[in-house]
């Protein structure tokens, strides 16, 4: 007897484990009536679910039943189920002939003797039954019972966490839905403020070119002038709808396998003439083998060109230098430059958004490095500075790293189909 | 190459296309214009260009509803296409379909008048 008891303490606890485990798997009431049936020494078990007009049940987990027996048709809530469903446990010594039973004909086919109901009760509700099958005629004991409804009220805390998460899942879907919606309304945004001060634009380079006939220098200063707020606009707006873009997680959706050292080479064309026209060298260290990293390509070119941007405008002679270096579990790209330091009062606040400096020039928004360190987090990698240089004892340096070969959140999927551009250049 | 290179200006923004046909067109250049990606497919067929310049975002058929019809057609999957995209839209992000070459706006109309030029000569040397 004290084996017994045993057994079925260590039954109800290995199902409170699997009801209590972070997700429930869509077995859990499965195993819970082959557990049932093992600690009780029975032919089977079976978990039968109240519909939604509470008029008939459905078997939604079963152990050591025919497939047939299983599906003999909607079980109606006959008296042996009914007296479960009020609250109590029903024994069935003869099932075969107990006029209790719905399916006598059935059970006797099965090779059914006894029967034992529980009702699965959740804060006072019935959900459904759980139902033990003896093939020998058998009378169900007190503690046996007992261990049945105990069973069964697991069962119910399993379904109504499976209840739970399913109403999760159409929460999920509501926001999903709710970003890709906002992402898209972004993009009309964008193109609708940017496409007028485009053509405006256009329009001012058109006359201050000398397309429509000779003009004076005085008029095509202040058309520059015109042009050049123009471009800051734009600048901002490209800024400013980033931010909501990236935190939407549209980045996420844009990552793939990249080769880091095509990335670094990619963002730095043109960068170099700069570096030139200052006469600032711009030395660019890749490892021999390039690193595989999970990312978005232009995002990661955005922060590239960024940083360097960033230290040639602030090196007025010496050098920019970029960087590779692998650890075990990430990679860390480095930008180092020989240039005028960071004030270490502002030191603190360079990543935040709108940040000027003081010795910023007239260019910028103040949200570049707020945006990569965006960029860099949305990756699941850090951003950060020094200034000075630890390293050298001048100048500035910025490190961001990426997770190794990671595969951040889902796989992006829709993207992966689409062909790479040819460019000719 | 034909004495007038012939050139089919796809965008649905008028200012944008007066100033770019006029750059163009003091180049000598003969210039097309649709103001849409269906419009623009019709007066490919008839005109047979030598190069496209092609917005992406436009209403009735956008860009890539244009270059995709456009590469299946025999008559035309051989003629450049120079795709034009805002900043924010592209930077980097590959298109659905083969694009000779793109230009991010915004774009002076001077520079696009370079870019057409340094194309049809190297179309023409290749």
């Amino acid at each position: 007897m004290a084996n017994k008891t045993q057994r079925y303490y260590r039954s109800l606890y290995e199902i409170a484990a699997a009801v209590n485990s972070v997700r429930i798997p869509e077995g859990v009431l499965d195993s819970m009536a082959k557990t049932v049936s093992e600690a009780l020494e029975v032919k089977g078990c079976s978990v039968m679910i109240l519909t939604a007009d509470r008029k008939v049940l459905l078997h939604t987990a079963a152990y050591g039943l025919s497939d047939s027996y299983i599906r003999k048709g909607p079980v109606s809530a006959d008296r042996s189920i009914a007296e479960a469903l009020e609250g109590k446990p029903v024994a069935i010594l003869n099932a075969a002939e107990d006029e209790r039973v719905q399916y006598r004909e059935q059970a006797k086919q099965e090779g059914i003797a006894s029967m034992l109901s529980a009702p699965i009760l959740f804060k006072g509700d019935v959900m459904g039954v759980i139902r033990v099958y003896a093939a020998k005629q058998h009378y169900f004991t007190r503690s046996e019972t007992h261990f049945v409804q105990e069973v069964a009220n697991l069962g119910a805390i399993a379904l109504e966490r499976a209840k739970e998460l399913e109403q999760c899942f159409i929460e999920v879907d509501k926001l999903e839905e709710g970003r890709r919606q906002f992402v898209r309304f972004l993009s009309v945004v964008a193109h609708d403020l940017q496409s007028p001060l485009v053509a405006t634009q256009s329009i001012l380079s058109y006359i201050a070119d000398g397309y429509t006939g000779e003009i004076t220098d005085g008029q095509k200063d202040l058309l520059q002038r015109g042009i050049r707020r123009i471009d800051e606009l734009l600048m901002l707006i490209t800024d400013l709808l980033d931010i909501p873009r990236i935190e939407a997680g549209q980045l996420v959706r844009e990552m793939q396998e990249l080769s880091l050292n095509g990335v670094i080479k990619q963002a730095v064309v043109g960068l170099d003439n700069v570096a030139r026209q200052k006469g600032i060298e711009l030395k660019i260290e890749l490892p021999e083998s390039s690193p595989k990293v999970y990312a978005s390509s232009r995002r990661l070119q955005q922060v590239l060109i960024n940083l360097i941007s960033n230290a040639i405008n602030y090196t007025h002679d010496g050098m920019v230098r970029l960087r590779v270096k692998e650890y075990e579990n990430e990679i860390a790209i480095e930008v180092i430059d020989t240039g005028i330091g960071i004030p270490p009062d502002e030191l603190p606040k360079i990543f935040g958004d709108f940040f000027r400096g003081r010795n910023a020039g007239k260019k910028g928004t103040g949200l570049g490095l707020s945006i990569s360190k965006r960029i860099i987090e949305a990756h699941g990698g850090k951003l950060w500075a020094e200034s000075p240089c630890l390293e050298t004892g001048i100048g500035s340096k910025f490190t961001f790293t990426l997770p190794k070969n990671g595969r951040l959140g889902q796989n992006p999927g829709r993207n992966e189909s689409v062909q790479s551009l040819r460019v000719n250049n | 190459m034909k004495q007038r290179p012939k050139i089919l200006l796809v965008d649905d923004d008028v200012d944008l296309v007066k100033v770019m046909s006029g750059a163009l067109e003091s180049k000598a250049y003969e210039v097309i214009v649709a103001y849409n990606g269906q419009e623009g497919l019709e007066k490919a067929r008839k005109e047979k260009p030598d190069l496209v310049v092609l917005d992406i975002l436009m209403p009735v058929a956008d860009g890539f509803t244009f270059a995709a019809q456009f590469r299946k057609e025999p008559s035309l999957a051989k003629i450049p296409v120079l795709a034009l995209t805002s900043f924010s839209e592209s930077l980097g992000q590959p298109f659905p379909f083969e694009v000779t070459e793109y230009i991010v706006k915004p774009i002076k109309p001077r520079d696009l008048v370079a870019k057409v030029e340094g194309f049809l000569k190297r179309a023409e040397t290749a």
